[in-house]
């Protein structure tokens, strides 16, 4: 459900990255360090290009402290005010106390999507050529579209 | 002297004593009245009365009137009758016997009718409740006097209205070609399929030209209309259609019962005087040799038939749906669910079809030395 969401996100806004991170980060670290070490340090590629982290958008939950936050790159800065992230975060909190994380982060971002699409301007969208690159599966994996080789028939007898 | 005083005396009486005989008899000047020893005697006996105006005038009765019998009981303040009585500031006065209501009987036609209440609107009877006719009701019908015009066997129609729509339709009888006869049935009731028109009163609908309306009371959009066969083929089938309409148009533009009634009848008449101006002249009789064969053959011809409006069922169904009272409502209701079923899927394929280009807005400076990220965002703890 969270990575069709997430597919359905990066492809309503083809400027920026989503990712989550939902774990236990160690001691001393919050949230907040978290995303900034992940967003200036990770790559994300997508479709064989790497992702512009200026427009990365992480969210993450940490069970353990019991945190949750949302870290974005410079470009989304002027975009996605804090006093508006907070007040998201604090709407759906409850979803996480119930330890619904699931629920949490969906509603978490269809709340960033409402604010993004209330910035930003909507266009209809170009289908993408398919035949040019294939879409991966489930596994990651692409068809093999490479023709098989064709092994000549050894002649019998033709040694040097 | 003598003959002086004579004439003083003469002319004293006349200018004196003369007027307080006159004044003694004029009952203007009357003596008040006094009670009666007997009447001192019943008012000595109930000491407890309230009697009005400080014990001068008599006590009530219990039906309102003057209590001049020992025996009957006299009414107190708190036992005063309540309906029917008037209050006790005329308790002297003789018309107490009388109730209130029949004051009615006393006053013109038309305050008469001010005092009484609107009539409700009524709602339409829906189809599901609409019985047909009796058997009986219709045999009442067949046998019912041929020289009337206006059968009710149900008697749905007060004396004085039935009265009054015979000498109408009577009078209208006797000047148009065209006469007129009304059937009344109940506003929940419908004509019985196997209902034998024309064996309505003997078989005289057939007598001459008629036109019989079938009216529901209180429902004058279910009026049937009927026609004798030779109106239908002498008359275009939209001036038939238009007698209907119009007659039904004039029930319904007047809710109030008896004048619901006349409206119709008189714009019924009208539509009959009008329309026999526009019937076509009879065509002559040929005599036809006819076989035994044909006559077996040949379909009973029709004495009376039915008009019908030039609306389309559909057209008729929307009409009265959209006469319901509760049909504005459901129609509002109707077009804001649609909006919304619009606005949703209008949403929805949006997000699928749509995407947003977030606009060059200069962004932040880079800080904490982060290359791509500065530590922007929020959080916080749900605990």
């Amino acid at each position: 459900m969270l990575e069709a969401l997430l597919d359905d996100f990066e492809r309503r806004f083809p400027q920026l990255h989503i990712a989550l991170f939902l774990g236990v980060l160690p001691a001393g670290m919050t949230v907040v360090e978290a995303g900034f070490w992940i967003l200036n340090r990770g790559v994300r590629k997508r479709r064989g290009e790497t992702c512009e982290n200026r427009f990365g958008l992480l969210v993450l939950v940490d069970p353990a402290a019991r945190h949750v936050g949302v870290s974005v790159g410079y470009a989304l800065e002027p975009l996605l005010q804090t006093k508006a992230l907070t007040a998201l975060l604090e709407k759906h909190s409850h979803h996480l106390w119930h330890s619904d994380y699931g629920s949490a982060l969906k509603q978490i971002i269809n709340g960033i999507d409402a604010q993004l699409r209330s910035v930003g301007t909507a266009r209809r969208r170009v289908q993408e050529a398919t035949a040019v690159e294939e879409p991966v599966g489930q596994l990651g994996l692409r068809k093999n579209t490479r023709p098989l080789e064709k092994l000549e028939p050894e002649k019998e007898g033709a040694q040097p | 002297m003598t003959k002086r005083a004579s004439g003083l005396r003469a002319w004293l009486l006349c200018v004196v004593v003369l007027p307080l005989l006159v004044r003694a008899d004029d009952p203007r000047f009357a003596p008040l009245p006094a009670w009666s020893e007997e009447e001192q005697g019943i008012l000595q006996a109930h000491p407890d009365t309230p009697l009005l105006l400080g014990g001068l005038l008599w006590p009530r009765g219990a039906q309102g009137g003057l209590n001049v019998h020992p025996d009957l009981p006299i009414i107190t303040e708190a036992e005063q009758p309540v309906v029917g009585a008037r209050p006790p500031v005329l308790a002297d006065s003789p018309d107490l016997a009388q109730p209130v209501t029949d004051i009615e009987g006393f006053l013109p036609p038309a305050p008469a009718q001010e005092m009484d209440l609107k009539p409700e609107k009524l709602e339409p009877t829906p189809a599901h409740a609409l019985k047909p006719t009796a058997a009986e009701f219709a045999e009442v019908c067949y046998q019912a006097d041929p020289e009337h015009y206006v059968i009710d066997p149900s008697y749905h129609l007060t004396e004085l209205e039935r009265e009054d729509v015979e000498r109408f339709l009577a009078y209208h009888a006797g000047d148009a070609k065209i006469r007129a006869m009304l059937l009344v049935i109940g506003r929940d009731e419908l004509l019985d399929k196997g209902f034998d028109l024309t064996r309505l009163a003997q078989g005289s609908v057939l007598r001459d030209n008629t036109a019989l309306l079938v009216l529901p009371v209180d429902e004058p959009w279910r009026a049937r209309l009927f026609f004798s066969s030779n109106i239908h083929q002498g008359a275009k089938s939209s001036d038939l259609a238009e007698v209907l309409s119009r007659v039904v148009e004039q029930g319904k533009q007047n809710p109030e019962r008896e004048e619901q009634l006349h409206r119709m009848l008189v714009e019924f008449s009208i539509l009959l005087f009008q329309l026999e101006q526009k019937l076509a002249p009879p065509t002559p009789v040929v005599p036809v040799t006819v076989t035994a064969q044909e006559k077996t053959a040949a379909p009973a011809p029709v004495e009376l038939a039915e008009v019908f409006t030039d609306e389309a069922l559909p057209v008729v169904m929307l009409r009265r749906t959209l006469g319901h009272p509760y049909a504005p409502w459901m129609l509002y209701s109707a077009l804001i669910l649609l909006a919304a079923l619009v606005w949703i899927r209008w949403k929805a394929y949006r997000s699928r079809h749509y995407e947003w280009i977030l606009p060059d807005a200069a962004p932040a400076a880079p800080r904490l030395g982060g290359e791509f990220a500065g530590g922007g965002g929020a959080m916080i703890a749900y605990r």
